[in-house]
């Protein structure tokens, strides 16, 4: 079957070349325009006579992908700038690639150059990607669906092969930002060490390690992987104001797990607290004194108190995320 | 080498044949001439999947000599279907029956019906003989879509088939249906409401056959329990534990085409040649009953205790069709006080080989398995109808040391006239119950004491580790 | 439940009262043990009372049947079995495929048993096992604490552990799976790693070995252990912290490791080729290297060997790690696997192996399943943390490695929640011993010093603590006082019952179904059973030809086999990605497409799992975009995820959806005849829509069998003769060029010609032949 296609494709493609003389004049001078351009320049920045000669007007046989942004710093528009990146590394890895043909050219128009084609597309949002077929109007679907599809480069060539059933591998320089940069921190480190020699005292300071381990689960314990992964909102608004903890127990707000990580927090230090001032673990023996004593009642007190609040607000929390929990302590 | 071998097959061949000869020839009749059937009157019940055929047989000696025991005689196409075969007097005592054969006529059955008391001559006396028949109706189409009714013929012999001279007889055949395809039509007959009568009939000579055939709509459940493998396993402390391992077909008109879940629901009409349940009726002391199979539970059931039996109602995970298959397990105890009796240490035990499943079931075979206690001797088994005896074998559970005894038979074709009790009986030394709870005291107190040891030799390892 | 919870401390209180001897303390030490251990067992049976004794959902049925295998046909013959009954046409192997450690474990246990003359099927033993092995767990767990910490520690992290949801999520009765005895051997793995580490004994690590041997066969996250040893002895080196039981203990460890885990059928020579493995060769190599070093050194103990040393140990670690890179990259390592992969680049699974993030359980963790699973321990293991690095020891290294990995790990991937369970409980049973101790012992009247005495004794800076007890305590006030001391303790027992209610609740209400019986709750209260799955796969056991080929989406595979002992094309064990996108694209493709795959594969039936009628969330229709989309990765040509979705790009089914939607095999096959259910009739509870495409008709499938609540429907591949068409290779011709050609039409052949596309597509077609 699939060899099927492809004869069938080639076959077409014969047939295309047989015909292609008879076409009118125009279609090979704009094909030849359009190819010069995208030689210097693999995205054509198009302004509203352009956009009408190259992409709305027949006749034509190419099909147009048209990227409508604003890039200018004035509309604050920050995904712009990277779907931008994106969409120029689509263009160029066809641009440079084996499979490049004058079937497909990538054009950019930005707002504050041709606002008016904004109006006539009836466009209110940037950035938007739309493919202007070879032949026919575009298509609802023709229009790149950027939340379920998502900006990478490999999206848009996928949707792009969707649509013009042209293959583009898409050729990411590779990223050597993350290597520098654990280079550069390596360096540094060792540099520091280097100069800090002759007391290197500090990397036996256990307390600091402990802080280190301690936040470090906090992080993950607060499900800040999530949030990295799943990128979910700081907070949501709505109309009745703003919302900091997600209702179901299967999301979470970047806020809320910062709160979550808080209340642990304070759970463990009000724990710690108690039992540094119930003696600690050394057992280094407590200065017998009345005042020591009350001291250590009231930093005992604190803790526990620190612990039994800030753990019930944790319940309550949870249990106001998890629906038909029963328990909760203190607080509803 | 090879001889020998060939000898000893040739031999235990001749050695088969002669037996097979020996057991045939063991008991030959004679058709006694002077044996008349003054009249039949026969009731041939085919509303259900079985055949129920009862004669009541007029019988009168006509010759000089008394005589003792007459012949009962069931003709060729039906012989291999028969299943159960009885005989009562006219104030319904059982007679005694046995297997004979007459010389010439080989393709027939014949049982010698013992009398009570000689038949003096010229003098009657009311016989009544009841014969069931499995598998004897056929469907007809042998396959119906899931709509459709159910259609079977039933074919058998017009006349009393008998080896004597019948003076009159009369046939009624009940249908419980008035939707009849067809059936013979030999005057005299007439058809009332789900029963067809043929006859009054007169002077049959012996052995005459007439074919009589009915197709008919029954869609009463063609269910064959093709396998029933039954445990009964009986403890000395008061409890029998009885499971049977059951395998259900649908034997009746196969389904064809597709099965739709929306039409059954639709009307529950629909599939009236399906089964969506049947009842099993257990002793009314059976409890802690279990109902599943090799995939855990089968949810869809309920019992209700009556006062004289335990009701099961069973629904297989899915309703059957024609040519559909299940299988299941079901388990329960039973009180022993009910079924095993005791004098010193002789005991018998007294329970149904086979007990109810559904109505008007017909089993292909039967395994019964008992497993009496360990250390019983002397095991004695009596049943009321012939089995083949399987040798026996042991069965070991918990703490046992040397098996418990199993005795096992094997019953082909049964029907519920099988459902009666066999007996068995055993000595069993009642010291031997104190067997198993000494073992236990035997074990936990080693264990016990190992642990005492161990604990005791426990440090000498524990301490060095904590030294850092 | 809160039994075992509250037992730990009442019992520290009441042991005060008679003297203390080391039988009492051991008295208690069992008695507590065996509680956790019976509290464990008893909450994870409620799947168990509520329903019966069954294995739960999908894979534990593929270890039961194994196990089931193995019992019947003995060890070998399990172990060179070819299942054709999986995967077909290609069949499996499942002896090579498999991690055998749980089968031998329950086979082993079945045999004692027989040998006994206990009868006791081996689905109940399956079915206990993990429960049984809970018990274990706690036990190795106080092992583990007390060599790290204190036996009152131990005790409290045994008790968390018997009952915490993270771990009884995967081993409630039934659940009969790998980490149900994983665990065990994990924990069991890392306190004799502890004590060899400790005493350096030859024979502690020969134990470890023996252990991490057992845990290779059983589960594939031995690969944690294999990683995290060798981290922990890296850490150690770099600490300076370098000794010969280190030496002795690692070397030893790592070789018989190392020579019994490639064993396992299954793991082969992995341990030498993947990177997953190369951490330990590596440190194993460091190892000697610093050895020789430190021997060097002690030939003459002078001046700059010091600085040699240092320098020594650094460049050994770089030409170690030159020679693992640079074998990866001559291939003869293997680079790290998919799986293992995604851990680190955590969006690499999401754009590369769909089938790996279709897995629910393969998401981020959201830290409120953290508290879930972890509730009162999730804020208190920190402190247990805390302590562990401040007064800090060769094994205390080593918890805090794990505790930091697992955590790391967990916060990937929700399973993996499982390895953090059991580090979380030990760190929190320190960090509640410490107090709980401090706060019932401190400058107390006599009764209470032996308590210090017992768990003091065991601490390892025990110098220390001599002072505390000579000094008789003068007056209250000096100290916490004892109410501040009460208010903590009753404060804390209401911590630790909140914490038993919980696990009790979130055991009983979250992971405790055997997802293969479902029940419904009526209003008045009355319990329903769904046991549709058994009844189909009942049916299908009873019902279709012994040889009969059942093609379903990869999820119900194991049951199939399991339940009803059918031939599958594929299931849970996802390790031919192609032919599940076949299976997929089968499903995703209209039906006389799809027909032409089930033939090519010649599928008798067709098993579709349907909710709309009771409202079940989990069929097939809702997985259904998954099927798409992994078969678009394989069929990029025929099955566009898109098509799938509206002009708006929803998911629906009703009116609104997509033609290709409307008109896929799955969608028809849910919804063939579907009018009952619910008002309107043929209404989809599940997804609370009135379906798109009614009353239509099948060709080349018939309807089989459809359970009691539509849950399960299954359907006859008719055969070419049975159904009134072309034969199939015409139909199929006649499909496939026909809506190639129109693609292309819209496509390619712009202009060139325009006015005559009929008759040149008749001439294409005509081409073709």
């Amino acid at each position: 079957m699939n060899f099927k296609v492809l004869l069938l494709l080639t076959i077409t493609i014969t047939y295309y070349e047989g015909a292609a003389q008879p076409r009118a004049k125009g279609i090979e001078e704009k094909v030849q325009q359009l190819t010069d351009i995208t030689a210097k320049k693999s995205v054509i920045p198009l302004n509203i006579n352009k956009f009408k000669e190259y992409v709305k007007s027949p006749p034509r046989d190419y099909s147009f992908v048209v990227m409508f942004t604003a890039m200018a710093p004035a509309r604050r528009c920050a995904i712009c700038q990277h779907v931008n990146d994106e969409y120029l590394l689509v263009a160029n890895s066809f641009r440079f690639s084996a499979a490049y043909n004058n079937k497909l050219f990538f054009g950019i128009v930005d707002f504050d150059e041709g606002s008016d084609i904004f109006q006539m597309l009836r466009l209110n949002t940037a950035p938007v990607i739309m493919h202007f077929p070879a032949k026919g109007k575009p298509k609802p679907a023709d229009t790149m669906d950027f939340e379920r599809a998502g900006i990478h480069a490999e999206a848009i060539a996928k949707w792009i092969q969707d649509r013009t059933d042209v293959q583009i591998r898409v050729f990411r320089s590779p990223n050597y930002s993350a290597a520098v940069a654990f280079s550069t921190l390596f360096i540094i480190l060792a540099g520091f060490l280097y100069i800090r020699r002759n007391n290197l005292e500090f990397l036996y300071n256990k307390q600091l390690w402990a802080v280190c381990a301690v936040f470090f689960c906090f992080a993950m314990v607060s499900g800040q992987m999530w949030n990295q992964i799943r990128g979910p909102p700081f907070f949501h608004r709505t109309k009745t104001g703003p919302v900091y903890i997600n209702g179901g127990s299967h999301g979470q707000f970047v806020l809320e797990s910062y709160i979550v990580a808080i209340l642990n927090g304070a759970v463990v230090v009000g724990m710690i607290l108690m039992i540094e001032a119930a003696g600690g673990v050394k057992n280094h023996d407590p200065t017998r004194t009345l005042a020591e004593g009350k001291r250590r009642r009231f930093q005992s007190v604190v803790g526990l108190i620190l612990v039994c609040v800030f753990f019930s607000l944790l319940l309550s929390v949870f249990r106001a995320k998890t629906q038909g929990y029963p328990y909760s302590f203190l607080f509803k | 080498m090879r001889l020998p071998a060939m000898a000893k097959l040739q031999f235990t061949l001749f050695f088969v044949l002669f037996l097979t000869i020996q057991t045939l020839s063991a008991s030959v009749d004679t058709i006694s001439s002077d044996i008349k059937l003054k009249n039949v009157d026969r009731t041939v019940d085919i509303s259900t999947q079985l055949v129920k055929v009862v004669s009541k047989i007029v019988l009168e000696n006509s010759g000089k000599s008394s005589v003792k025991h007459f012949l009962f005689a069931v003709e060729e196409a039906a012989k291999n279907n028969l299943a159960f075969i009885g005989a009562k007097d006219s104030n319904s005592k059982d007679l005694r029956l046995a297997e004979t054969t007459v010389k010439g006529y080989d393709y027939v059955k014949f049982w010698r019906v013992e009398l009570k008391e000689p038949l003096n001559a010229g003098a009657t006396v009311n016989v009544v003989v009841e014969t069931v028949f499995t598998k004897a109706l056929q469907p007809y189409p042998t396959a119906i879509t899931q709509q459709e009714d159910q259609f079977v013929k039933y074919v058998g012999n017009l006349y009393t088939y008998s080896p004597y001279y019948t003076s009159t007889q009369k046939t009624s055949v009940i249908l419980n249906t008035k939707t009849v395809e067809s059936f013979t039509k030999v005057k005299p007959f007439s058809q009332v409401d789900g029963t067809i009568i043929y006859g009054p009939y007169a002077n049959v000579g012996p052995f005459t056959e007439k074919e009589l055939s009915i197709h008919y709509k029954n869609n009463s459940p063609f269910l064959t329990v093709t396998r029933v493998e039954r445990l009964i396993e009986v403890s000395h402390w008061g409890n029998i534990a009885i499971e049977e391992v059951i395998e259900i077909e649908h034997t009746g008109a196969k389904l064809k085409g597709p099965f739709s879940r929306y039409d059954y629901q639709q009307d529950h009409h629909s599939g009236p040649a399906s089964v969506r349940a049947y009842k099993t009726l257990l002793p009314a002391s059976a409890s802690d009953v279990y109902y599943r199979d090799t995939n855990g539970n089968i949810s869809t059931s309920n019992m209700k205790v009556k006062k004289d039996s335990v009701e099961l109602d069973l629904r297989p995970r899915y309703p059957l069709f024609g040519g559909w298959r299940t299988h299941y397990t079901l388990g329960y105890n039973v009180p022993s006080y009910e079924y095993l009796y005791h004098s010193g240490n002789e005991y018998l035990l007294k329970m149904r080989s086979i007990d109810h499943i559904f109505d008007d079931m017909q089993v292909d075979e039967l395994v019964t398995k008992i497993i009496l206690p360990e250390g019983s001797t002397g095991i004695k088994l009596n049943i009321p109808y012939s089995v083949t005896r399987l040798p026996d074998s042991l069965h070991f559970t918990y703490l046992d040391t040397k098996g418990r005894p199993v005795i096992s038979f094997i019953k082909k074709n049964i029907v519920e006239n099988h459902i009666q009790d066999f007996q068995i009986r055993y000595t069993f030394p009642r010291l031997l119950m104190l067997q198993e709870p000494l073992l236990v005291v035997g074990f936990l107190y080693t264990l016990f004491l190992c642990v005492i040891i161990y604990v005791r030799l426990d440090f000498s390892i524990h301490k060095s580790e904590h030294k850092d | 439940m809160p039994s075992t919870t509250e037992t730990l401390p009442s019992n520290g209180r009441s042991k005060g009262l008679f003297q203390n001897t080391a039988g009492l303390s051991t008295l208690i030490t069992v008695t507590v043990l065996t509680l956790a251990w019976l509290a464990g067992f008893a909450s994870r049976l409620f799947a168990v009372i509520r329903f019966e004794s069954i294995i739960h959902e999908f894979d534990p049925w593929f270890n039961y049947r194994s196990t089931a295998y193995m019992v019947q046909h003995g060890f070998y013959n399990f172990l060179n079995w070819f299942d054709e009954r999986a995967w077909y046409p290609l069949g499996r192997i499942v002896g090579g495929t498999v991690y055998p450690g749980l089968m031998i474990t329950s086979g082993t246990i079945h045999w004692i048993l027989h040998a006994l003359n206990i009868p006791i099927h081996i689905r109940d033993i399956c079915v206990f096992l993990a429960p049984v092995f809970s018990g274990l767990t706690a036990i190795a767990t106080y092992l583990l604490t007390s060599e790290l910490w204190s036996r009152g520690a131990g005790l409290f992290a045994a008790c968390f552990i018997a009952i915490v949801p993270g771990y009884s999520s995967r081993s409630v009765a039934g659940s009969y799976d790998n980490e149900g005895i994983a665990i065990f051997a994990l924990q069991f793995t890392y306190y004799l790693w502890l004590k060899s580490v400790k005493s350096g004994s030859v024979f502690w690590s020969i134990c470890t070995a023996l252990s991490y041997f057992y845990m290779v066969s059983a589960w594939g996250g031995y690969v944690f252990i294999i990683n995290l040893i060798p981290l922990h002895v890296f850490v150690l080196l770099i600490m300076g912290r370098f000794s010969q039981r280190l030496f002795v203990s690692y070397s030893v460890f790592y070789i018989i490791g190392l020579l019994l885990s490639m064993q396992i059928p299954f793991v082969g020579f992995q341990p030498i080729r993947t990177s997953e493995h190369m951490a330990a060769s590596g440190v194993f190599a460091l190892l000697m290297a610093i050895g020789a070093l430190k021997y060097l050194h002690s030939l003459n103990p002078k001046g700059q060997w010091k600085q040699l040393l240092i320098l020594g140990g650094m460049l050994a670690a770089g030409l170690v790690f030159l020679a693992v890179v640079l074998l990866t990259y001559m291939g003869v390592i293997a680079p790290w696997s998919g799986r293992f992969y995604s851990l680190w680049d955590t969006a690499y699974a999401k754009i590369h192996i769909p089938i790996i993030a279709s897995v629910s359980e393969h998401q981020p963790t959201t830290w409120s399943s953290f508290f879930f699973d972890l509730h009162v321990l999730v804020c208190t293991f920190p402190v247990g943390l805390w302590y562990c690095i401040k007064n800090v020891n060769d094994e205390r290294v080593f918890v805090a490695l794990y505790a930091l990995s697992a955590v790391y790990f967990a916060g990937v991937m929700v399973r993996l929640m499982l390895t953090l369970t059991p580090v979380v409980c030990v760190l929190a049973g320190i960090a509640f011993s410490i107090l709980l101790d401090l706060a019932l012992r401190e400058d107390e009247v006599p009764e209470q010093s032996p308590d210090s005495e017992e768990s003091k004794s065991l601490y390892d800076k025990a110098g220390k603590v001599k002072k505390r007890t000579l000094e008789a305590a003068p007056n209250a006030d000096t100290g916490l006082g004892m109410n501040v001391r009460s208010g903590t303790l009753i404060a804390f027992m209401i911590l630790l019952m909140l914490f038993s209610v919980h696990c009790t609740w979130a055991t009983s209400n979250a992971y405790s179904s055997p997802s293969i019986v479902l029940a419904s709750y009526g209003n008045d209260g009355s319990r329903k059973i769904l046991d549709d799955f058994r009844e189909a796969y009942g049916w299908l056991s009873q019902n279709t030809a012994e040889d009969a080929r059942i093609m379903s989406w990869w999820d119900y595979g194991y049951q199939i086999a399991g339940m009803g002992n059918r031939t599958t094309l594929v299931d849970n064990n996802t390790w031919n990605n192609s032919h599940i996108a076949l299976v997929g694209k089968a499903m995703a493709s209209n039906e006389s497409a799809a027909y032409s795959i089930m033939t090519m594969l010649d599928v008798d039936y067709v098993l579709v799992i349907f909710g709309g009628a009771i409202g079940y969330s989990g069929d097939d229709i809702n997985k259904f975009i998954w099927m798409v989309r992994i078969a678009e990765g394989e069929h990029p040509k025929d099955i566009h995820e898109v098509d799938y979705f509206t002009e708006r790009g929803e998911y629906r089914i009703d009116s609104e959806g997509s033609k290709t939607m409307l008109n896929c095999l799955m969608y028809k096959l849910s919804y063939y005849r579907y009018d009952s259910g619910g008002s309107p009739p043929g209404y989809d509870r599940t997804r609370s829509a009135l379906p798109g495409n009614r009353g239509f008709k099948l060709t080349y499938l018939e309807e089989a069998y459809t359970t009691e609540h539509w849950l399960v429907r299954i359907y006859r591949v008719k055969k070419p003769s049975e159904f009134n068409r072309p034969r199939l290779s015409l139909a199929k011709r006649k499909i496939s060029t026909s809506n190639t050609i129109s693609k292309k039409t819209s496509r390619r052949r712009k202009g060139a010609l325009k006015n005559k596309p009929t008759v040149v597509k008749g001439k294409k077609v005509g081409k073709l032949e």
